[in-house]
C-alpha cells in the first residue's frame, strides 16, 4: 500500500513537471534571467544581444541611426498597399487592416488546429487573392513583415494560448524542440541562449532569448539583407550542423509560439538591426 | 616467344581477377550507400538529419563515379554511423530535454 502511494505520488509529481502551465515557464524564464543578469532591467531585453554588452550597444545605437532597413520598410509599405490583380489588399485579409497587429502573431487557430505566423498568413492572403506566395526567409515577405511590425512598434506581444489541447500540445511542442539537443554539434536553442548568454561564439556574443522575437525581421549586417525569424531558426540550427527544418513548417511555427509566448508583454520593436 | 605466352597469360588473369574484383568493390559500394541512406530517411523523419549526413553521401556518390569505390564506402559507412548517432540523439532528446527546462 504504501508502495502504491509512493508510486502515485511519484507520478504526479513527474506529471506535474512535465505540464508545468506556460505561465509558470514564463515566469521562471525571467527569473532565469534576472538572476543571472541583475543589472539589467526587464524592458531592456528588447535589444537583444545589446541589453547585456554595452560596448556594443553604443555602436547598435548609431547603426539603428542610420536604420539599414529603412529601404526594405518603404518598399514593405509600398508592396502592402498596393493592389492585388484582382483589386483587394493586405488590408483585406488582416483585422484592423493589418496596422498594429504584429504583437497577436503567433496564434493558435483553433479552425485549423495550428499555429499561424504573420508571414504564413501573408501568404495565405496573397493566395486567397489569386497571388503567388512568397518565400519565407527574406526578400518581399520580410519587407512586409518589417513594416507591419514597424506600425505596431510599442504595442505589447501578446501571445495568447486558449483553453484547446491542441494549442497546449502546441506549445509543448515548441518547448521540446527549444530544449532538445540537436545536430551534430548536440546543442539546444537553450543551451546556447538561455544557459550561456554573454558567452562568445566565435566572434559573436550570445543573446538571451529573451526579448528574440520582439525585433524581427532584422536587417543583418553579415547577411547584408533582411530576414525573418525563421531564416534565423534556419542559421541557428545550421550552426550546430542540424539540417535545416522547413521555413513555416510546423516545426518552426510551434517553435515560434512557444519562444514568442516566452517574451509575453514586451514591446514590440521590429523591424531590428543586427551585427 | 614462351616469355610472351607467359606475360599475356599473366595479364589475362589479371584482367580475369580485376573484373570479380571491380564488381565486388562496386557491390560493397551499393550496399553500403544504401545503408547510409536508409538511416539518414531515419533521421530525416524523426526530423533529426544532420546537414554533414548529405555532402557525405553526395561525396560517395562522386567517388564512385570516379571508380573509387573503396573512397566510396568509407564515405557512406561515415554517413550511416553519422545518421545513426543522430537517431540515437533523437530518441535520447525525446526525454532528456525536460529535465534541461527552467524550472
Ligand atoms: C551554438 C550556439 C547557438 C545555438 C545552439 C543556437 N543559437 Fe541562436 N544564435 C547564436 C548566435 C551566435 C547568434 C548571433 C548573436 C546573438 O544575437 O545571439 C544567434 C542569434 C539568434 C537569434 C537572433 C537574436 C537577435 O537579437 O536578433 C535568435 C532569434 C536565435 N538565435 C534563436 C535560436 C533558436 C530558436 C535556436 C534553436 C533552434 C538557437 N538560436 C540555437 C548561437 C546559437
Amino acid at each position: 500500500m504504501k508502495m502504491l502511494i509512493t508510486i502515485l505520488l511519484g507520478a504526479a509529481l513527474v506529471a506535474g513537471l512535465a505540464w508545468a502551465s506556460p505561465e509558470d515557464d514564463r515566469k521562471a524564464f525571467i527569473e532565469h534571467y534576472q538572476k543571472r543578469f541583475p543589472k539589467v532591467a526587464l524592458d531592456d531585453y528588447v535589444n537583444g544581444v545589446y541589453a547585456i554588452d554595452e560596448a556594443a550597444y553604443e555602436q547598435w545605437l548609431e547603426i539603428e541611426e542610420f536604420a539599414p532597413y529603412e529601404l526594405a520598410m518603404a518598399e514593405g509599405k509600398e508592396l502592402f498597399e498596393t493592389p492585388f490583380a484582382n483589386g483587394k489588399t493586405y488590408a483585406d485579409c488582416f483585422p484592423n487592416g493589418g496596422i498594429g497587429i504584429r504583437q497577436d502573431y503567433p496564434y493558435f487557430d483553433t479552425e485549423s488546429g495550428q499555429v499561424k505566423t504573420l508571414e504564413l498568413e501573408i501568404n495565405e492572403c496573397r493566395e486567397k487573392n489569386g497571388e503567388k506566395p512568397y518565400g519565407y526567409k527574406k526578400g518581399p515577405i520580410a519587407a512586409i513583415s518589417a513594416y507591419m511590425a514597424f506600425t505596431s512598434r510599442g504595442n505589447k506581444l501578446n501571445i495568447v494560448i486558449p483553453d484547446d489541447p491542441r494549442a497546449l500540445a502546441a506549445y509543448e511542442s515548441g518547448k521540446e524542440f527549444y530544449y532538445s539537443k540537436r545536430g551534430q554539434l548536440n546543442f539546444s536553442c537553450a543551451d546556447c541562449h538561455v544557459y550561456n548568454p554573454g558567452m562568445m561564439v566565435r566572434a559573436d556574443k550570445l543573446s538571451p532569448a529573451l526579448g528574440h522575437p520582439t525585433h524581427f525581421p532584422v536587417y543583418r549586417s553579415k547577411w547584408d539583407d533582411m530576414g525573418t525569424l525563421h531564416r534565423r531558426f534556419d542559421g541557428c540550427n545550421k550552426q550546430v550542423r542540424a539540417k535545416p527544418l522547413p521555413a513555416q513548417g510546423e516545426d518552426y511555427r510551434n517553435l515560434e509560439y512557444f519562444v514568442t509566448y516566452m517574451s509575453n508583454g514586451m514591446e514590440v520593436n521590429g523591424p531590428g538591426a543586427r551585427k | 616467344m614462351t616469355k610472351q605466352i607467359l606475360i599475356a597469360g599473366a595479364a589475362l588473369l589479371v584482367a580475369l581477377s580485376a573484373a570479380p574484383a571491380q564488381a565486388a568493390d562496386e557491390a560493397g559500394y551499393t550496399a553500403s550507400c544504401a545503408a547510409a541512406e536508409e538511416a539518414r530517411k531515419m533521421a530525416a523523419e524523426l526530423h533529426y538529419e544532420w546537414n554533414t549526413v548529405a555532402p557525405l553521401i553526395g561525396k560517395a556518390g562522386a567517388a564512385a563515379k570516379a571508380g573509387d569505390f573503396a573512397k566510396a564506402v568509407k564515405l557512406c559507412d561515415e554517413a550511416r554511423l553519422q545518421s545513426e548517432a543522430s537517431v540515437a540523439q533523437a530518441k535520447k532528446q525525446a526525454d532528456a530535454w525536460r529535465a534541461a527546462v527552467v524550472k
